[in-house]
Parts: C-alpha cells; sequence; structure tokens
C-alpha cells in the first residue's frame, strides 16, 4: 500500500502515525496516571471505605521497596529459579509425551484425557504432598509448575506435530523422504508456533503457580514474603510482592516472545494477523 | 431430506437408525473411555507395588514406617482415610465449590456484560483494554492475601477472588466471539435492514457463545483455585483450609490428606465437566470448528 502512495504525502503520513500512535498509548495513560492520583491522593479508601495500612498509597509502596530491597532482590531470584526450571521441566516433559503420542496411538489414547484432565484440577492442592515428597525448598515448587504446565504443553504440542500442510507433506513424499526427514524437515518446524504458543501461556501460569505454591511453608522466595507479611501486616511491602512477580510474569512473557520472533520469524506476523 | 442429496457414499443401515445412533453411541464412548479408564487402573496398580515396596520389612508402628507413610500411603488407606472423614470432606468441598461457583456465575455476567460495553463503546476499549489484556499476565491470585486485607468476610473474599479470576477470559474471548461473525451474515443481515440490537441478538450474541465456554472452561479451574487460595490465606471452612490443617496435623496419617487432594481434583473435573455439558445444550452447533 505505501509504494503506490506518491513520495510528498510521506511526511503527512508520518504524521498521521505519529497521531494513530498517541491515539492508542494516551487514553490507557490518562486511566493510568487517573488510577495513581485516586490512589495515591486516597480517594480509593474513601470510596471504598478502606485505611492506609490495608491499601497503601504509591509512594509508601516505593519507600518500603527502598527499604527491603535485599529481601525481594533475594525472594524473586528464589522464586525466578523455580519459575524457569519448572517451565522447562514441564515443556520438556510435555513436548516429549507429544512425540509418544504421535508414533504409539494407543499412548495417545491412553494418556491425553489424562493430560487434558490436569488443567482442570486444582493443582495447588498437591503442594503438602510435594512438600512431603521434595522437601520445603525449591525442588517442590519446581515439582508443581511442572505439573501446572505440562498438560497445556502436551495438548499445544501434539496439535503442532500433527498439524501439517498437506501441500507440504506430499512434496516431501515425492521427494521420498524417510520418516526422519519428514519430521526434522518438516513436522518439528510446523510444530514451533503451537510450542511457543503454549509456552507463553505457561509463563504467567508458572509464576502464579511458584508463587501460590510458596504460600505453603516454603522456605524462602516471594510467596513466602507476601504470606508472611499479610499476616504481620505489612501490606506495603506485600504490595511489593506482588509488582514483583507481575514484572517476572512480564518480562519472561516478552523473553518466550523474543525468542519465537527470533526462531520463528516465518510464524509471528502470520498469527498476530490472525489474532485481530 | 436425504434422499435430495445424491452422495454416492450414503449407505443404507440395516438397523433402524435410532438404534444405530444408540448404538454407535455407546460403542464411541467405551472406544475413548477405556484407554484412560485403563491408565488409572494401571497407576493405581503400580502405586499400590511402590507401596509395598516401600514398606517390605518394615513393622507396622515403627517410625521408618510412619515415615513411609507421609510419604506414600497405600490406596486401600487413601479410601478408608476417605469413608472415615467422608462428611466433614464433602462438606469442605460443597462449601469450597458453592463458593467457587457463585463467584464463577458473578465472573461470567460481569465479565460479558464488559465485553459487550467494550465492543460498543470504542473509547472504553481505548482506555481500559490494554489493562484487561495486561492483567492477564498478572498473578491476580497474588491479590488474594491483599484482598483478605480489605474485604474482612470470608465468604464474600472467595466469591470476589473467584469471580476475579473468571471475568477476564470471559472478557477477553467473548469480545474475541463478538467480532468473530462472518462478514457474509453481517451483509445479510444489512440488506435484510436488521437493527443493531437485532444483529446483536441474532448474530453476534450467538457467534460469541462457543468463545464464551471456552473462557468459561478455562476459568471453572480458575474459580475454583481461586476459592482455595483464599481459604488458604485464612478462611474457617473449605478444602483449602482443610488442606492446611492436616497438613500440619498428623505426619504419619498422610492418608486423609491424599484422599482429599484427590478430591480436590475430582472437584475440579466435576466443574470442568458440568460446563462442558451445559456447552453442550446451549451451543450444540460447530463444536468441531471451535479453537481449542
Amino acid at each position: 500500500m505505501a509504494t503506490i502512495l506518491p513520495p510528498q504525502t510521506k511526511t503527512h503520513q508520518k504524521s498521521s502515525a505519529t497521531l494513530d500512535w498517541a491515539a492508542k498509548i494516551l487514553p490507557p495513560l490518562i486511566v493510568a496516571i487517573l488510577v495513581l492520583a485516586l490512589w495515591q491522593f486516597e480517594i480509593i479508601h474513601a470510596i471504598l471505605n478502606i485505611k492506609t495500612f490495608q491499601l497503601p498509597v504509591p509512594t509508601q509502596i516505593i519507600e518500603a521497596a527502598g527499604k527491603h530491597s535485599r529481601d525481594l532482590w533475594i525472594g524473586a531470584n528464589y522464586t525466578l529459579l523455580e519459575v524457569v526450571l519448572g517451565l522447562a521441566i514441564g515443556a520438556a516433559v510435555g513436548l516429549l509425551m507429544a512425540l509418544l503420542f504421535v508414533w504409539f496411538d494407543i499412548a495417545r489414547r491412553g494418556l491425553m484425557p489424562i493430560a487434558v484432565a490436569t488443567n482442570a484440577i486444582p493443582i495447588i492442592a498437591f503442594v503438602p504432598i510435594m512438600s512431603r515428597w521434595f522437601g520445603f525448598d525449591q525442588p517442590t515448587r519446581i515439582a508443581v509448575v511442572t505439573m501446572m504446565t505440562f498438560g497445556p504443553m502436551v495438548v499445544s504440542a501434539y496439535k503442532g506435530l500433527t498439524s501439517l500442510d498437506a501441500n507440504s507433506a506430499d512434496l516431501m513424499h515425492t521427494y521420498a523422504a524417510s520418516r526422519v526427514q519428514v519430521f526434522l524437515k518438516l513436522r518439528l518446524p510446523s510444530s514451533l508456533p503451537y510450542l511457543f504458543a503454549a509456552l507463553k501461556v505457561g509463563t504467567t501460569v508458572a509464576t502464579i503457580g511458584a508463587v501460590v505454591a510458596e504460600f505453603f511453608n516454603s522456605a524462602g522466595g516471594i510467596g513466602k514474603l507476601l504470606a508472611n507479611n499479610i499476616q504481620s501486616g505489612d501490606f506495603a511491602l506485600a504490595w511489593c510482592g506482588v509488582i514483583i512477580v507481575t514484572l517476572m510474569g512480564l518480562a519472561l512473557y516478552l523473553l518466550v516472545g523474543l525468542a519465537e520472533r527470533l526462531l520463528v520469524p516465518w510464524q509471528s506476523a502470520f498469527r498476530a494477523q490472525a489474532n485481530n | 431430506m436425504a434422499s435430495l442429496r445424491t452422495a454416492p457414499n450414503t449407505t443404507v443401515k440395516p438397523t433402524s437408525w435410532a438404534e444405530t445412533v444408540q448404538m454407535g453411541r455407546i460403542q464411541s464412548f467405551w472406544r475413548i473411555f477405556w484407554p484412560p479408564a485403563l491408565t488409572v487402573g494401571l497407576i493405581i496398580v503400580l502405586w499400590q507395588v511402590i507401596y509395598l515396596l516401600l514398606t517390605n520389612g518394615l513393622e507396622e508402628d515403627s517410625l521408618a514406617y510412619k515415615r513411609q507413610q507421609s510419604i506414600l500411603p497405600s490406596p486401600l488407606k487413601v479410601i478408608t482415610g476417605f469413608t472415615e472423614n467422608a462428611d466433614i470432606f464433602l462438606d469442605a468441598a460443597r462449601v469450597t465449590l458453592t463458593n467457587a461457583m457463585i463467584g464463577f456465575l458473578i465472573g461470567a455476567v460481569i465479565g460479558y456484560a464488559l465485553a459487550l460495553l467494550i465492543d460498543q463503546a470504542r473509547w472504553v476499549e481505548r482506555s481500559f483494554y490494554v489493562y484487561i489484556v495486561a492483567s492477564q499476565m498478572i498473578p491476580v491470585i497474588a491479590l488474594a492475601p491483599i484482598l483478605y486485607g480489605i474485604i474482612k468476610d470470608e465468604t464474600m473474599l472467595k466469591i470476589t477472588v473467584s469471580a476475579y479470576l473468571t471475568f477476564f477470559p470471559v472478557t477477553v474471548n467473548v469480545l474475541k466471539g463478538l467480532r468473530s461473525v462472518n462478514t457474509l451474515s453481517l451483509e445479510l443481515m444489512h440488506t435484510y435492514a436488521a437493527s443493531r440490537w437485532e444483529i446483536y441478538l441474532k448474530l453476534r450474541i450467538p457467534a460469541s457463545l462457543p468463545f464464551l465456554f471456552n473462557a468459561l472452561k478455562i476459568a471453572s479451574t480458575g474459580s475454583l483455585i481461586g476459592a482455595i487460595v483464599a481459604e488458604l490465606m485464612g478462611g474457617n471452612a473449605g478444602l483449602g483450609v482443610l488442606i492446611l490443617k492436616l497438613q500440619y496435623s498428623s505426619y504419619a496419617r498422610s492418608d486423609r490428606l491424599w484422599a482429599l487432594i484427590i478430591l480436590a481434583a475430582l472437584v475440579g473435573m466435576l466443574f470442568f465437566l458440568v460446563v462442558s455439558l451445559v456447552e453442550r445444550l446451549v451451543v450444540p452447533w460447530q463444536p468441531e470448528y471451535r479453537k481449542k
């Protein structure tokens, strides 16, 4: 479309692009500033009839973050390791199971419903069992995150591995490609977008899962910090924990998105279109 | 109607139509059902074998035996652990499920209304949609303890958290559904001079239903987890409270804990199944086109 336009409209285009950008960014920005102002000047408190010790104002939260930056840093690292390892193991297990399902149909019929069922189970309830198996340190949380993330991964990976483009499959057949070649050159690449979709959802699930699992007697982490400070009534510090966890989830999500762009450049644009 | 079509692959079945459908249903049900049933059976057998290996040569009531019990109780003991405490457990499950379901329904209604509003008003979308999408990345359950500081009532808190966890997926998915309407159908409605209201009633809302149920299936688990976590943070009744209690109380008698956790898992699956069943009744058309 841009190539059809004569060159002199370029500046006009640019200014309208800026305008578009402003129209996109301004309304949410105004809402953010408004909410922060209502929060800071304790108008939210007046409406909901709560005290500042229950809902600390933003400046108090920042102050608490400065005071406890070391604890928060240690806790964040503790939790991050659980999230990343749990997600990695969950993804690996999920992918291996999906491969098994592709090669042995009976395995799919027997195990797929169970993998799907794990999505409907409140895995959080399994933390006490995991604590008895793996102790009160990180391995318990890693196991919980693995349990939470492998189910969606299996479903997505299987869908990806089996959704072959018919034309490409025919072409491979014409070239007399072996099963291994078809797998490496066709199945695996075409499953990547599905794997990344599951991984993206997984980042959020894993972060939430690790933190909530830390509510049960954990040796460390942001979840422990959250639960402890709620009980002792230090809500400013608890809010720091919530913000850190949110940023962690967001960062992981963006990181996986970046990896997707690098590894699956041919799919990103197409999917962005399909999503809209 | 079938006679109008001249499809060459139409085969004539000797049995009556109803009978065939019935038989086909039962057969396909068994075809789908037996492999996972077998898997579950194998897991229980494996569990018992591991249990026997672990307790091999240990005397009952010895410390080693008790320690082993806390790691893995036998399946039989888990069943007795359930039957002995069935009323307490089922009562807790009922409390949790009731709260989760009320929150789930409230969240679904709010979520749907919000999606309709966003679909109508451009400024609402411009101002808030970014936050709705971004909030899917926010670990909302982490807010549960903070909400507890604000909402003191236990039941209200559970319902709020469950509703909160339900409404996000509903809004995002329903909005997608409202906009998934086929252009041809939309043009047809315009040709008939249909009003905006009629387009919603006859086209957009039906189109959004499959998306709604997809979201509800996700949210069924979410709302249950929300209720359980809210209970963990300090409640008096429910599955979360019992899990916390049992976790501390009985070092040796983990059979109760296991029974309770399996019950929680079953409740989750039951909730999911109920939503799926309602979906079949409400949206019987095109289930195969639905994005999973």
